[in-house]
């Protein structure tokens, strides 16, 4: 297994996230739609990559990244262009004979859509709903007793994008919500298709800023969790073993007491560094554990940490980010921060209204929790709070 | 190894690179093993290498290229496709799939894929329409694409937000093209983005090279430059000189590569001119980081380069006459910006320097003054930490023999040149043949601004002058810009002394209208009579007379006094008198001793000689010692013992060297006035029997009866000697009487 940073980790490279995917195909078993809930960096892609490698007797899944979408009708067209070129799809038979086969309507108004060596072309013409084409395709597919499952990575950012790019803003964001919504409740759709969402920002807060909390109210929301304290182990030693370092349990125990937050991209950045320092073959001791997690924290590493800040700035402007900003920064110095004091500053930046959708953020993304104790938030990871002490405090 | 393709490696020929590559050994099997158990069936692990410039990042790519190339099992599916850094004319996501579709039909055959890119130029979306022809184009040739980005950042840097989101949706979703980015550390402010692209890319560190590797990086440079022996010699018998050169150079292999050219073995000032081509190189991309900083972080950034040491905070804030927390302040800004590294002590006050250090050679030599010390404060630096003072003086020898021989580069002398005339430890003696060399091998426009700092000027003006070296004084002379006056004096000195009186002339009148005269006024008295001196040697006594005498009508403080002094020298009292009186109207320093002096000499107008003793104690300081001893002469004339013994005494005690002769008037003084008992006390008291041994037996010839065998204790051949004392006494004793 390599040390994948950043990239999904695919195929032999995916560390079995067996309860998280268990988790996802109970859902859907149970007819739900998706949103998956998780902080950056947890894993999700990875675990939506895995779900679309794997064959399934009751799934087809199809991925589509939506982060440079502009608006709802390139969405659409990117959900199309993904079906059409889904490896999973080509398998059975090719949508463009299933298509044809089921008389699909969609078809009737091709002209704007071209087929180039079996995947979709579209040219460019004013008029289309491709919202509605989209949802004729589907019906028009045949695909035994099978669902297709539509992994709609990176949704929030669609959103955001509209709401920056579009020129009527509010109004299409709302729209791509709203059709969305019209495809999982067509009842001739909803046996066919059912959808995923996922995004390394938060959907639900995008979503309530724009006040269309009941567009999305239909998803059930499933977290992926951090790995457990055996799976992080688990995974060291299988990504060391691969570069040819050993670990014994006593320097294992205490990396994992260190890091406390056991989401892959830590520890995969931590064995890169690992990689920086010594040659192989080696075994780790503590001494290294500790030189290497002190590098985590060196500027070269910067890039792995800076999201968690710039992020921040990309949701909250003005006093909204001031109050993001010390509720973090208190969080990182005196290591807590209380319910009380998260009230207080909320008075000082006068944000007393929506206060509690930023922490609900905050706690989303990954950054604090209030798990062991309800009055008092602390950092989730240890790694982050160094981090943001040191260069965002 | 040629020197032109040192410093850029993607001029190197591929047998130069394979064969030169050294270091990085251990990055580039990381990478390579990879690249070789990757199938590229799903997007694959995308690297950013991170190294100072001259870490050897484009060297490392070039490397995996060619192993990539050479790879029978690769090569058959995975192309290299390697982007430089000149290629900035890449602003669009669109560019960067041009420039891969460009090279793919240039170097891989892939016909056709530009001009299926022309179709959709024009388009809405023609970004993802050309990507997904190139796309295309890949899959139908089963091909996948390493794609090496030199300065990811500066590419990075020009995309916008959609841009940025789009590149990272096509490194995530698809398995045609993996990425290998290059950025050096400072100045690549690579973290202004809000968006998670970099942490998809995991990071390979170029670190300062380890001492064992620096040594591999020489001993290959002296393979190709057959100087191995040397190099061995140096790494067995000197590795002191290896640790130097790491420390200096931040084990940066391309600096360490330069440095050591410079220091070892630069016959010919060609590593020099290397150094100034690769500056000139850099000039864009370094300046335009430069501008982008704020006015107030540029002045640290300004400062904190002239220092070249780690520098405190406490010498920043003096130095740029700013608050220390303000200063504070924006070090830290720089320090997240890489710009600056923090060199943590023992004590709260850290040190601070040029993260980069060859940022910082480019800072010195682009914005350093010419002839200033801190353009070359760097080479300086290098030079006196890998020599010796005797090792170095003799490389400035050599040095100056190249030039004489047309050896040395001309372009590159200058800057050697004034490397070594900054130098602390080379001698003024071995600067200066060098800067005359210098002077007379080189154009005129690159020598114009050599020259020796001044106190090793001073220091070899006084050295010649000591030694009565009169041609070679002059030489000097001619090169210390603004001489203070005191070297305007000794440059007066010097004129006189071979004869060019009017020079001399120029420079002591120099000297005396220098306004720090006024707060040295022991000097001018020197000064005017160099100046008398001049006039004389030049048109004679008359005429120099003259000039003093209307110098003197004119007022001009400090003539009259030395007039006098001229004339009192040759026995003209009368004229002395007559102008010591003038110097006391002018109430210049002294002059009422000398005039009383004078009157003592002639023995008249004790009355008039009184009253200025009264004067002088009542208000004029003594200014040296001898005006004490001359006081106390003077009061022994006047019959003022006791006084004149007591100014005696603080003679003895304050003075640092004793002028002998005039304490042995002071006593001849006391015997012309018959003070026997008390010259006795005095030579007693104060343990001078030995010394004025004739003196004191004059002293015993009249203490007879108190004192009846000492006297016959005295020599033979003091005999005569004494009897001419006796005779003077009684000569003087009358005359003063």
């Amino acid at each position: 297994m390599k040390n994948v940073i950043g990239n999904p980790a695919r195929g032999k490279n995916f560390f079995p996230r067996k309860s998280e995917v268990a988790k996802i195909l109970r859902a859907l078993n149970a007819g739900s739609n998706i949103q998956v809930v998780a902080p950056r960096r947890v894993g999700k892609t990875s675990i939506l990559y895995h779900l679309l490698e794997v064959p399934n007797d009751d799934f087809i899944f199809v991925y589509a990244d939506m982060q440079s979408v502009i608006s709802e009708t390139e969405y659409y067209k990117v959900l199309l262009k993904s079906i059409s070129k889904a490896e999973a799809i080509k398998k059975e038979r090719t949508w463009f004979d299933q298509a044809k086969w089921s008389k699909n309507k969609f078809l009737k108004r091709i002209k704007s859509i071209s087929i180039l060596n079996g995947e979709m072309e579209f040219t460019e013409q004013s008029g289309i709903d491709y919202c509605e084409e989209f949802s004729d395709f589907i019906r028009g597919l045949d695909l035994g007793n099978r669902k297709l499952v539509l992994l709609v990575d990176e949704f929030p950012y669609a959103i955001l994008n509209i709401l920056k790019h579009s020129k009527e803003t509010e109004h299409e964001a709302r729209n791509l919500l709203k059709s969305n919504r019209l495809i999982r409740q067509e009842p001739d759709l909803n046996d066919k298709l059912k959808l995923i969402y996922t995004g390394s920002i938060g959907l639900n807060s995008i979503v309530s800023k724009l006040d269309a909390t009941a567009l999305i109210n239909d998803l059930i929301a499933l977290p992926v969790n951090p790995l457990s304290k055996k799976e992080a182990k688990d995974l060291v030693k299988l990504l060391l073993k691969t570069d040819c370092y050993t670990i014994e349990e006593i320097p294992l125990n205490h990396l994992l007491d260190k890091i406390q937050w056991f989401i892959p991209f830590h520890l995969q950045l931590f064995i890169n560094e690992v990689y920086n320092f010594h040659e192989t073959p080696c075994e780790i001791t503590s001494a290294m554990i500790d030189k290497s997690i002190d590098a985590l924290l060196l500027q070269r590493n910067k890039p792995y940490f800076e999201h968690y800040f710039s992020r921040l700035k990309e949701y909250y402007k003005g006093n909204e980010l001031k109050y993001a900003l010390e509720i973090l920064s208190i969080t990182a110095t005196k290591n807590k921060i209380e319910t009380s004091q998260i009230h207080d500053l909320a008075v000082k930046h006068k944000v007393q209204s929506y206060y509690k959708d930023i922490i609900e953020t905050l706690v989303y993304d990954g950054y604090i929790n209030n798990s062991d104790d309800e009055d008092c938030y602390i950092f989730n990871s240890f790694i982050v709070k160094l981090w943001w002490k040191k260069y965002a405090s | 190894m040629k020197s032109t393709t040192i410093y850029n490696s993607s001029h190197k020929t591929k047998e130069q690179l394979l064969n030169e590559f050294v270091v990085r050994t251990k990055q580039f099997e990381l990478l390579y093993k990879d690249i070789r158990t990757s199938k590229m069936e799903h997007p694959e692990q995308n690297y950013l290498i991170i190294g100072p410039r001259g870490s050897g990042k484009t060297t490392l790519v070039h490397r995996l290229k060619y192993a990539i190339e050479e790879d029978r099992k690769l090569n058959r599916w995975l192309l290299p496709v390697l982007l430089t850094e000149e290629q900035y004319q890449i602003s669009q996501l669109l560019n960067l799939w041009e420039t891969i579709a460009d090279s793919l039909e240039q170097e891989f055959g892939f016909i056709g894929l530009n001009t299926a890119f022309q179709k959709h130029l024009h388009e809405k979306n023609a970004e993802k329409k050309c990507y997904d022809e190139l796309l295309k184009a890949l899959q139908k040739n089963k091909k996948k694409i390493v794609l090496f980005l030199e300065n990811i950042g500066d590419f990075l840097r020009k995309l916008d937000d959609i841009e940025v989101k789009r590149f990272r949706e096509v490194l995530t979703n698809h398995s045609e093209i993996r990425v290998i980015g290059t950025s050096s550390l400072a100045l690549e402010s690579l973290f202004d983005y809000n968006y998670p692209l970099l942490e998809f890319f995991k990071t390979v560190y170029l670190e300062g090279l380890s001492q064992q590797e620096v040594e591999t990086v020489l001993l290959k440079l002296s393979e190709l430059n057959n100087s191995t022996e040397k190099i061995k010699n140096i790494i067995e018998k000197e590795p002191h000189r290896i640790t130097i050169l790491r420390q200096l150079t931040g084990g940066v292999p391309r600096t360490v590569v330069l440095l050591f050219e410079i220091l070892s073995d630069d016959k010919t000032g060609d590593s020099i001119n290397d150094l100034k081509l690769l500056v000139d190189r850099v000039t864009p991309l370094f300046k335009a980081r430069m501008e982008e900083l704020p006015l107030g972080m540029q002045k640290i950034v300004d400062a904190v380069a002239k220092f070249w040491d780690a520098v405190s905070v406490k010498d920043l804030s003096e130095k740029l006459r700013m608050e220390s927390k303000v200063v504070s302040a924006q070090l830290r800004q720089l320090e997240k910006n890489q710009v600056i590294l923090k060199k943590t002590t023992n004590t709260k006050n850290h040190l601070y320097q040029l993260s980069e250090r060859f940022f910082n050679i480019w800072y010195l030599m682009r914005y350093g003054r010419e002839g200033d010390k801190t353009k070359v404060i760097w080479l300086v630096k290098f030079f006196e930490s890998w020599y010796s003072k005797n090792e170095l003086e003799l490389h400035v020898k050599i040095f100056t023999h190249n030039l004489e021989k047309g050896i040395y580069n001309h372009d590159a002398a200058g800057l050697t040149g004034s490397a070594f005339l900054s130098s602390g430890i080379v001698s003024p003696e071995i600067k200066f043949e060098m800067l005359e060399t210098m002077k007379k091998s080189l154009p005129k426009e690159i020598s114009k601004n050599l020259t020796m700092e001044e106190k090793d000027l001073l220091s070899l003006f006084e050295k010649n002058i000591a030694n009565e070296k009169w041609e070679e004084a002059i030489k000097i002379y001619k090169e210390i810009k603004d001489p203070r006056f005191a070297y305007r004096y000794l440059g007066g000195i010097m004129f006189l002394r071979i004869k060019q009186f009017k020079k001399g002339l120029t420079e002591f009148e120099k000297a005396l209208n220098d306004k720090e005269l006024n707060y040295w006024r022991l000097f001018d008295k020197a000064i005017i009579r160099g100046i008398w001196d001049c006039l004389q040697g030049y048109k004679g006594r008359n005429f120099a007379m003259k000039y003093f005498t209307n110098e003197i009508k004119n007022d001009r403080k400090g003539f009259a006094i030395v007039l006098a002094e001229i004339f009192e020298k040759g026995k003209d009292f009368t004229n002395a008198e007559k102008f010591y009186k003038k110097a006391l109207i002018e109430k210049y320093e002294g002059s009422s001793l000398s005039l009383a002096w004078i009157y003592y000499i002639q023995n008249k107008n004790k009355v008039g000689a009184k009253k200025l003793m009264k004067e002088i104690d009542e208000s004029e300081n003594l200014f040296y010692p001898i005006h004490y001893l001359q006081y106390a002469i003077i009061l022994v004339w006047l019959d003022n013992y006791e006084n004149s013994l007591n100014k005696f005494h603080e003679y003895l005690v304050d003075s640092d060297g004793v002028d002998w002769d005039t304490v042995s008037v002071l006593i001849e003084s006391l015997l012309y006035k018959k003070q026997f008992n008390t010259t006795l006390n005095v030579l007693k008291q104060y343990g001078l029997i030995e010394k004025f041994k004739p003196l004191y037996y004059a002293t015993l010839y009249h203490l007879q009866d108190e004192y009846p065998n000492e006297y016959l204790k005295m020599g033979d051949e003091l005999k005569e000697t004494v009897n001419d004392i006796l005779k003077n006494i009684e000569v003087e004793y009358e005359r003063l009487k």
